[in-house]
């Protein structure tokens, strides 16, 4: 394995600059995925946004997490052992229901086409979906829609 | 002039590459995973593992990887160990011979 490294040109620095989104009013997101590659990637690309992240590693341990903690957003994979992202977000939603509690907005986030399933999906209670690879533009994008202040 | 590109060249963001370490143990893991679930013709193991690695690799940065853990992902679904064998073993090429280049 080589690594190398080169200089980021100006103009670059000036696109990147866009993505530079950052709240006033601390968020906290709830990112639920099995992959710890995934979730170290997200917190990347999300530390400058004044955003905190908790992670949960399946759809079960997020919605425990989801009856205690105060969340913003909830980033769901769809594939999962334990639980998947489906099980989970019905019953975050079950549970929003039966505590008489603002929906808070639950991003899907899959490496599988998802067009033909997002039906179904916001029948579950997903607000949106972002495909997988993740690129930090979208997501950055996604996520600012979705937590606009 | 030699215009072939190098897929094992991979340009991957500065900011990532405190993570690098972590993602080539993990895609090392899968690789033998991938294997072992070969030996045993455990097509729906081989699906799941390139499926992830695809996820993951993609989001890196990481394209000919993608693509090929696409292919065998593919070819898993389709029960053809042999087109399974001939992508892993050119995904444990690739792996061996990866410049990554931090822009």
């Amino acid at each position: 394995l080589i690594l190398l490294k080169i200089e980021r040109c100006p103009m670059e620095e000036n696109y990147n600059s866009n993505n530079s989104l950052t709240f006033k009013v601390r968020k906290n997101i709830l990112l639920v995925d099995d992959s710890e590659d995934n979730r170290f990637l997200i917190h990347i690309y999300l530390k400058k946004h004044n955003i905190e992240i908790d992670d949960a590693e399946n759809g079960q341990i997020a919605f425990n997490k989801f009856k205690t903690g105060n969340y913003d957003l909830v980033i769901m994979d769809i594939q999962m052992p334990v639980m998947c992202g489906f099980t989970s977000t019905k019953l975050i939603r079950a549970y929003e229901k039966e505590q008489n509690t603002n929906p808070v907005p639950i991003l899907a986030l899959t490496a599988y086409s998802f067009e033909d399933a997002f039906d179904k999906a916001l029948e579950v209670g997903f607000t949106n979906y972002l495909r997988k690879p993740i690129k930090k533009k979208k997501l950055i994008e996604i996520i600012d829609n979705l937590l606009k202040e | 002039m030699n215009t072939t590109i190098n897929k094992d060249i991979v340009f991957i963001e500065e900011d990532l590459e405190e993570l690098i370490p972590n993602f080539f143990k993990n895609r090392e893991k899968e690789i033998f995973s991938l294997s072992k679930a070969i030996d045993l013709e455990h097509y729906s193991q081989m699906t799941e593992i390139a499926h992830a690695l695809k996820g993951t690799s993609g989001s890196y940065g990481f394209q000919y990887m993608y693509t090929l853990a696409k292919e065998i992902e593919f070819a898993a679904k389709e029960n053809n160990l042999d087109l399974v064998k001939t992508k892993l073993t050119e995904l444990k090429i690739h792996y061996h011979n990866i410049e990554i280049i931090f822009q």
